[in-house]
């Protein structure tokens, strides 16, 4: 059985070696939509995300229009894999 | 061992800068989000990242340089699941741009059917899993937990004795609410069990180490041995060897586990002169082939 492990903004944290205020910010920005997002719960996707945004900013220094840009872009071609 | 420096294409002298630009560089072109699919640049990326996370700053290259072991791992796209893959087979951020672009013909390809209008909508819940952290104690004996979900919704649940690491419990209809006519999901709760100092899961079994002085392994006796119970005496045969086993049944996991007592034989730290000397006279009578 594969079903996303949800995971406390405590846990994510620790996981991506980030503040909680930056997750929040993400989630503010509407970059992340947590799985669930009245209990602040993150699944193996938020994860994979939130470390992409990490490395997008800290490794590329892409400022937070560029992220956003570059997130809707990424969505995109994913969206149009998948679309095949 | 691969060697950092020649990964990110730098020289031992260059400086903190040279190598960051070096990542920079590398990992740009690299990123498995970037390269959806590319299963050598995800590899490259992450020998890359590793590379970094080994000389990228000072604290770190220096332990690097003066050859010290690396633990520590990288928290970016190197480590775990990259973003792209985590979409693969309809994830729900490319769902969430399809939503929002209004196009039903993806939710015809990703979930089968064509989309109904919220009103005639019936979805069931989704299952949700949970992480409980459990006592080895309690996986020895079984236990009884009372969890509160983030929802508010308490569940009481029952370890079994001998449950192994990261099975799941299911609980039917606590998972997630269904949409309309939806049945509710269901909750899983998986198991994880607190490492405890000086024990060790084998299957059913734990391991333990008895430290022995060289008198005790060569004359055995009573030792107390400690298990998750408390301490209990196992008689040691005389003439022991580190790495010999001992069980003692059913100080496992469960009923049907057993404490397997490893042996460690231990030799005096700082032996005095008086030690050796009489050491010597003892080997001199008694000395033992060991290697054949």
């Amino acid at each position: 059985m594969s079903l996303p492990l949800r995971q406390s903004l405590q846990e994510i944290c620790k996981i991506c070696e980030i503040e909680s205020e930056l997750i929040s910010q993400f989630v503010e920005l509407e970059w992340i939509h947590p799985i669930d997002k009245a209990h602040l719960m993150f699944d193996e996707e938020d994860v994979a995300r939130i470390k992409l945004i990490k490395d997008l900013k800290e490794v590329f220094e892409v400022n937070d229009e560029g992220v956003e840009i570059i997130l809707h872009l990424v969505d995109q071609i994913n969206y149009i894999h998948l679309r095949g | 061992m691969s060697d950092p420096y020649q990964i990110l294409g730098v020289s031992k002298t260059a400086t903190q800068d040279e190598i960051k630009k070096a990542y920079r560089k590398l990992a740009k072109s690299l990123h498995p989000d970037l390269n959806p699919g590319n299963k050598e640049s995800e590899k490259k990326f992450k020998d890359v990242s590793h590379a970094f996370d080994q000389i990228g700053t000072p604290e770190e290259r220096k332990k690097y340089d003066q050859g010290e072991a690396f633990e520590h791992h990288h928290s970016g796209g190197g480590g775990g699941q990259s973003f792209y893959g985590s979409q693969q087979g309809g994830g729900r951020y490319s769902s969430n741009f399809a939503d929002a672009f209004g196009d039903e013909d993806f939710f015809q390809n990703i979930f089968g059917g064509k989309r109904k209008s919220q009103d005639e909508f019936n979805y069931p819940g989704e299952d949700e899993l949970y992480k409980l952290e459990v006592d080895l104690i309690d996986v020895a004996h079984g236990a009884e937990k009372m969890i509160t979900l983030p929802s508010g919704k308490k569940l009481q649940v029952k370890i079994p004795a001998g449950i192994e690491e990261g099975k799941k419990l299911r609980f039917k209809g606590l998972g997630g609410a269904g949409i309309g006519a939806g049945a509710p999901g269901d909750a899983y709760v998986e198991i994880h069990i607190r490492p405890t100092d000086g024990f060790k899961i084998h299957g059913k079994d734990l391991e333990t180490e008895l430290p022995l002085s060289i008198f005790e392994a060569v004359t055995g006796g009573s030792i107390p041995v400690k298990t998750l119970d408390g301490q209990v005496s196992v008689t040691v045969p005389a003439g022991v060897s580190s790495g010999n086993k001992l069980r003692v049944k059913g100080k496992g996991l469960g009923p049907e586990g057993n404490l397997i007592v490893i042996i460690k034989v231990i030799a005096p730290k700082a032996p005095s002169e008086e030690f050796i000397h009489s050491m010597n006279e003892m080997k001199s009578k008694f000395n033992y082939e060991v290697r054949k």
